[in-house]
C-alpha cells in the first residue's frame, strides 16, 4: 500500500483537496439559500401579521375555503415555489452537482494516470514492480470508495449543522416551526445524497472495468463517455422523482408549520434506502469484475488486452440495462400501487448483470 | 536456478513463442541470440512475469513469477525501451524504489552513478537516450535481484559505458551469484560475456548450450581444391558459407573437429588449415542453415 500511496501521491492531494473545496463551496451555498428562505418566511409572515386574528375567527368559524382565499392573496402559493425552489437548491441541485463534479474528477484522475503513468509501457513497467494487479485494482476501489464516503460524511455533517442552525432560527421567530425539520426528512435528504454519490461510484466502477477491459484510447473514451451519458440520464430520472416526493415534504413541512389540512409525507425514506442497497450491491459485483479481470490480465503485443467485439457489446448493452432497470427501480419505489413489479425490476437487472459479467469474463479469460 | 518450460505465447493468432524451455543457474551469464522477431523479447517478457504464456510454466526457484510480489522483488528486468513512469523525476524514482524494493542499495546507485552520470534532478521525460540507457540498469543492480533479464541492454550506450556495464556484471554475477539473462545482437560483446547461449528462430530455442561448445561446433577451414573434389566432399561433409577463389576454398563445418580435419585430408583438400572462427560467424552460419544442420542431427 506505501507503494501505490507513493506513487498516487499527487491523486490523493489532488482528490482531497478538491473533497474539502466542494464540501465548502456547495455549503456556503446552501447556508445562502437557507438564509434566503428565512428571509422569504420572515418577509410573507411580515405580510400576514395583520391578518392574524382574521385567519383565526375565519378557522373558527370554520370557512376554510374563505381562509384559503386570504392566504392566497396574501402571497402563499408565491412564497411555497419561492420556497420550494429554495429547498430545491439546498437538497437536490447542489448534492447533484456535488455528486458530478466528484465523479468527473476521479474519472479525470484516472484518465490522467493512464496517459502519464499506465500507457503500454507505463503498464509494462507496473508488470515488473512487486504490486500484484488485483492489489492495484482493490487499492483504486478503495481510494474511490474513501473519497466517496468521507466526502459524503464531510457534507452530510455540515448540511446537518446548517439544517439545526435554520431549525433554531426560525423557532425563534416562529414557535410552530419546531416541528418543521424532522428526522424523517433529514434522512430521506441524506438517502438522496448516499444514492447520488453511489451512483458516481458506479460509473468510477465502470470507468475501472473499462480501463481493465481496454487499453486503446477510443475504446476507453467511448465507454467513458458512454458510462457519463448513463449517469446523467439516472440522475435526471432520480432527481425528478426525488423532487416529487421532495415538493410532497414541503407541502408536509409548511402544512405543520401552518396547521392546514394534510401531514402525509410523501415517500417513505426506508424504499430509497432500499434502492441504495441495491446500488451498493450492483456496485460491489462491478468492482469484484475489476479485480478478476485486472489478475487475469494478460498484456498483448501493443498495449492492447484481449479483445472481442461480441462480449464487449453484450457488456456494454448489459450495462445499459443495469441503468434503465435502475432508473425504473427508482420510479417504482415511487409509486406504491407498482411494488408488485418490483420482483420483475429485480430480476431483470439480475439478469443484465450476469450477463454483463459473463460478457466480461469471457473477454478476459485465458485462452 | 530459473526453469522456463513448454512456454508458448501467441498475440491473437500468431505464434510469438513456442514450446520454449530453459533452464539458467545462479551465477552465470546466459545469452539469447536471434534475428529481428525472433521471439527473444516476448519470451523475456514471459520470464518477467509482464506477458502470462498461453501454456507452460516459468519459475523462480520453483515460484512463479507471473503476478507474485514475492517473486518480482528478486527479479529485475532492463527493456529495450524502458520507460518509467513519465512525470516522475530521477530523485522521485529512487524514492519510489526505495518504498518497493526494500533492500534498495542507495549507496551502490551512488556509486554506479559517478561513472554513469545520470543527472538526479532531471525528470525521466527529459534524459537522453544513453541516461535512459543506463539508469534502469542502475537501479536493477541497486535492487540486488538474485535474477536480472536485460533485452538489448548495451543499445545506445557509449563505448566506456558499454564496457563498465559488462565489467559489472561479470562482477555481481560472481560476488552474488547473479543469474543474468540477455539478450543482444551485439554477438562479440556477448561472445565476451556469456556463459551458455540460445539461438532463436521463428520463436523456437533451436540450440542452447556452453559459449564454448556453441564456439566449438562450427569449424572455418581454408584449403586447396579442384571443383570436382570440393563437389564430392560437399556430398560427403555438410558444408556451409563456401568461398571459392579458383583452387583456394574457405568454408565451414559442423561436428567433431578432429574427425573433420581426418576426413577432409583423405579426401584430397590440400594446405588445409582451421581459422578462428567468430561468434558472429558461427550464428550467421546456425541462421541460415538451421533446417539444415537440424536434418543432418537427426
Amino acid at each position: 500500500m506505501k507503494k501505490l500511496l507513493y506513487r498516487d501521491r499527487l491523486e490523493l492531494v489532488i482528490l482531497t483537496l478538491a473533497s474539502v473545496l466542494l464540501i465548502l463551496f456547495f455549503l456556503g451555498q446552501n447556508a445562502q439559500n437557507l438564509r434566503s428562505g428565512i428571509e422569504t418566511e420572515a418577509e410573507y409572515r411580515k405580510a400576514i401579521q395583520g391578518m392574524d386574528e382574521k385567519i383565526e375567527k375565519m378557522q373558527e368559524t370554520g370557512s376554510e375555503k374563505l381562509q384559503e382565499e386570504t392566504m392566497l392573496r396574501d402571497g402563499y402559493e408565491s412564497t411555497m415555489t419561492e420556497l420550494q425552489d429554495l429547498s430545491y437548491r439546498v437538497v437536490t441541485m447542489n448534492a447533484c452537482l456535488a455528486a458530478k463534479l466528484l465523479t468527473a474528477l476521479l474519472v479525470i484522475l484516472q484518465f490522467v494516470k493512464w496517459i502519464l503513468l499506465e500507457n503500454r509501457r507505463g503498464r509494462e513497467f507496473s508488470a515488473t514492480l512487486p504490486i500484484t494487479r488485483g492489489k492495484s485494482a482493490s487499492y483504486e476501489m478503495l481510494t474511490g470508495i474513501l473519497f466517496f464516503a468521507v466526502t459524503y460524511v464531510l457534507y452530510m455533517a455540515g448540511q446537518l449543522g446548517l439544517e439545526l442552525s435554520m431549525q433554531h432560527t426560525l423557532t425563534e421567530q416562529f414557535p410552530q416551526a419546531k416541528n418543521m425539520m424532522s428526522a424523517a426528512n433529514y434522512l430521506l435528504e441524506s438517502l438522496y445524497v448516499f444514492a447520488m454519490l453511489e451512483i458516481g461510484l458506479l460509473l468510477y466502477a465502470i470507468v475501472l472495468l473499462a480501463k481493465a477491459m481496454t487499453n486503446t484510447p477510443g475504446s476507453c473514451l467511448f465507454l467513458v463517455v458512454w458510462g457519463y451519458l448513463m449517469l446523467a440520464f439516472c440522475q435526471g430520472m432520480w432527481r425528478y422523482n426525488f423532487n416529487l416526493s421532495l415538493q410532497g415534504t414541503l407541502i408536509y413541512s409548511y402544512n405543520t408549520l401552518y396547521e392546514t389540512k394534510g401531514n402525509e409525507i410523501a415517500v417513505s425514506p426506508w424504499s430509497m434506502g432500499l434502492l441504495c442497497i441495491v446500488l451498493l450491491l450492483v456496485t460491489a459485483v462491478l468492482f469484484w469484475l475489476v479485480i478478476r479481470m485486472e489478475k487475469r490480465r494478460n498484456l498483448a503485443k501493443n498495449g492492447g488486452f484481449q479483445y472481442e467485439w461480441m462480449p464487449v457489446l453484450l457488456a456494454v448493452i448489459s450495462t445499459i440495462g443495469i441503468f434503465i432497470m435502475t432508473g425504473k427501480t427508482i420510479a417504482i419505489f415511487e409509486v406504491s400501487s407498482a411494488t408488485a413489479l418490483k420482483p420483475v425490476i429485480y430480476s431483470l437487472t439480475a439478469v443484465l448483470a450476469a450477463g454483463m459479467g459473463y460478457g466480461l469474463y469471457y473477454v478476459t479469460k485465458e485462452k | 536456478m530459473l526453469e522456463v518450460m513448454n512456454v508458448t505465447k501467441k498475440y491473437g493468432k500468431k505464434v510469438a513463442v513456442e514450446d520454449a524451455t530453459i533452464l539458467a543457474d545462479r551465477g552465470r551469464i546466459h545469452g539469447f541470440i536471434g534475428e529481428n522477431g525472433a521471439g527473444k523479447t516476448t519470451l523475456l517478457k514471459c520470464m518477467a512475469g509482464i506477458y502470462r504464456p498461453e501454456s507452460g510454466s516459468i519459475t523462480y526457484d520453483k515460484e512463479a513469477i507471473y503476478d507474485n510480489e514475492e517473486t518480482l522483488q528478486r527479479v529485475a528486468f532492463i527493456s529495450d525501451s524502458q520507460e518509467f513512469f513519465s512525470i516522475y523525476s530521477v530523485r522521485g524514482l529512487l524514492k519510489f524504489y526505495q518504498k518497493c524494493y526494500p533492500d534498495f542499495q542507495m549507496d551502490q546507485f551512488m556509486k554506479l552513478n559517478q561513472k554513469f552520470g545520470v543527472d538526479l534532478k532531471k525528470g525521466i521525460g527529459a534524459l537522453s537516450k544513453g541516461q535512459k540507457m543506463r539508469l534502469p540498469f542502475m537501479l536493477a543492480i541497486a535492487r540486488r535481484p538474485a535474477y536480472i533479464l536485460m533485452d538489448e541492454p548495451t543499445d545506445g550506450l557509449d563505448v566506456g559505458s558499454r564496457s563498465y556495464l559488462k565489467d559489472v556484471l561479470i562482477e555481481e554475477t560472481e560476488k552474488r551469484e547473479l543469474c543474468v539473462i540477455l539478450s543482444s545482437h551485439d554477438l562479440n560483446g556477448l561472445e565476451m560475456l556469456c556463459d551458455e547461449v540460445s539461438f532463436m528462430k521463428q520463436g523456437r530455442i533451436q540450440r542452447h548450450s556452453d559459449m564454448d561448445d556453441v564456439i566449438e561446433s562450427v569449424q572455418k577451414w581454408q584449403g586447396e581444391i579442384g571443383q570436382d573434389e570440393l563437389e564430392r566432399v560437399r556430398k560427403q561433409i555438410g558444408l556451409y558459407e563456401v568461398k571459392q577463389m579458383g583452387r583456394l576454398v574457405t568454408f565451414q563445418t559442423m561436428g567433431n573437429a578432429a574427425e573433420t580435419e581426418q576426413m577432409l585430408s583423405q579426401m584430397g583438400v590440400q594446405s588445409l588449415t582451421r581459422q578462428k572462427i567468430s561468434f558472429e560467424e558461427v550464428f550467421l552460419t546456425w541462421n541460415e542453415n538451421v533446417d539444415m544442420i537440424k536434418a543432418l542431427e537427426k
